[in-house]
């Protein structure tokens, strides 16, 4: 079984979880982000990942149209059941893969991704995939988990990740998404970062962790040198801090259009 | 026993014989309503249609070559993106069109190749 089909096991049975979810539905990176995609008066919009649909959601008032795609079918019906519940129109709702996207160069104006990119099995080629469906000028607002700048906390935070998750690839560093976007063709900046606290509880149910798993969390906890628990902010409770990080990155305009 | 056992086989078939009836039946019907203009088959019976839209529909591409999909509906009323070039078929599941290629190749019909000339 590859990893997308991972992916899509983990997420049908969870994807109501994530309708509800006050970490995905809201935070000062979705504020952000929509500001920039209002900003940047983007006409046709991509969310690549969509899960419940709620960056789509977000950004829908601010272009023409978005389509949400998303590997996880389950995770379509909740985002499209929001949608109606809230009354939006102009979105579109499509199963596919961020390595394989199923629409012609120069599609889009804007793509978004937010806390999807770590279940990328191969990020420089969605990458390029995004970069090739942007038209010139576009831009992609990315936002994800990253993994602090030391690889002592980059390791522990991807171990608990794969081991609440088994969908979980990797929570990447800032820099090292700068440098797969720049090869991607993308000019790259980071418009903020934002410590993102998890309950452990709601975090554990969201994604239906078995509690042997979550046992195995809890005993990396407790054995963490102090730097780990420094740097992820763990609390007696399990809960903890994590990274998040907001990345543009903006579709150089051709030449021949500079000149014209 | 042996009697159960034969009694049991003779029931299977007969089981057997009211299914394919049955089928034969339904497909009939069908074939009658693929004839009538304007009927949806594959409409849901439960609340709004529920079809791809048409600007989707317009930008929507191949994930393999990029290339256009044409929406067709096979004899049960079903809706697929077809990919005339390599007959690749993406099913259209209550609306949403799950463009992944593994789902394509799984569905590949070969008599939808349209040659290139």
């Amino acid at each position: 079984m590859g990893i997308r089909n991972v992916v899509q096991r983990q997420f049908g049975p969870v994807a109501a979880e994530y309708a509800v979810s006050v970490v995905h539905a809201s935070g000062p990176d979705l504020a952000v982000l929509v500001d920039v995609a209002a900003a940047a008066g983007a006409q046709r919009a991509l969310d690549v990942g969509c899960g419940a649909g709620h960056t789509a959601l977000a950004i829908a008032p601010h272009v023409a149209s978005v389509v949400a795609l998303d590997l996880a079918e389950a995770m379509l019906d909740q985002a499209r059941h929001l949608a109606v519940e809230r009354g939006v129109t102009n979105m579109a709702f499509q199963s596919g893969d961020a390595e394989h996207l199923p629409f012609p160069d120069e599609s889009f104006d804007l793509v978004t991704s937010r806390y999807a990119a770590h279940h990328f099995p191969r990020p420089a080629v969605a990458l390029r995939e995004i970069a090739r469906v942007l038209r010139p000028g576009g831009i992609l607002l990315l936002v994800d988990v990253v993994a602090p700048p030391e690889p002592l906390l980059d390791t522990h935070l991807n171990t608990i990740e794969l081991l609440r998750d088994p969908s979980h690839v990797r929570d990447h560093p800032v820099d090292e998404w700068r440098r797969m976007l720049a090869s991607a063709g993308l000019y790259a900046e980071l418009l903020g970062e934002w410590p993102l606290r998890l309950a452990f509880a709601p975090w554990i149910a969201r994604m239906h962790t078995p509690p042997e798993r979550a046992a195995l969390i809890r005993a990396i906890f407790e054995s963490a040198p102090g730097e780990v628990r420094a740097g992820l902010a763990i609390e007696p409770d399990g809960s903890f801090s994590v990274p998040t990080a907001l990345l543009r990155g903006s579709k150089p305009l051709e030449p021949r259009l500079e000149e014209a | 026993m042996k009697l159960v056992l034969r009694l049991l086989g003779v029931a299977a078939l007969v089981a057997l014989g009211v299914v394919i009836y049955r089928a034969v039946r339904q497909y009939r019907e069908d074939s009658v309503f693929d004839l009538g203009a304007g009927t949806q088959p594959g409409t849901p019976a439960s609340g709004e249609p529920r079809s791809i839209s048409p600007e989707l529909l317009a930008i929507l591409a191949d994930p393999g070559d990029k290339g256009p999909v044409e929406l067709m509906t096979d004899s049960e009323g079903k809706e697929w993106l077809v990919n005339r070039r390599n007959g690749y078929r993406y099913p259209v599941e209550d609306g949403i069109p799950i463009m992944l290629l593994e789902e394509g190749e799984k569905n590949r019909d070969e008599s939808l190749i349209i040659q290139q000339s």
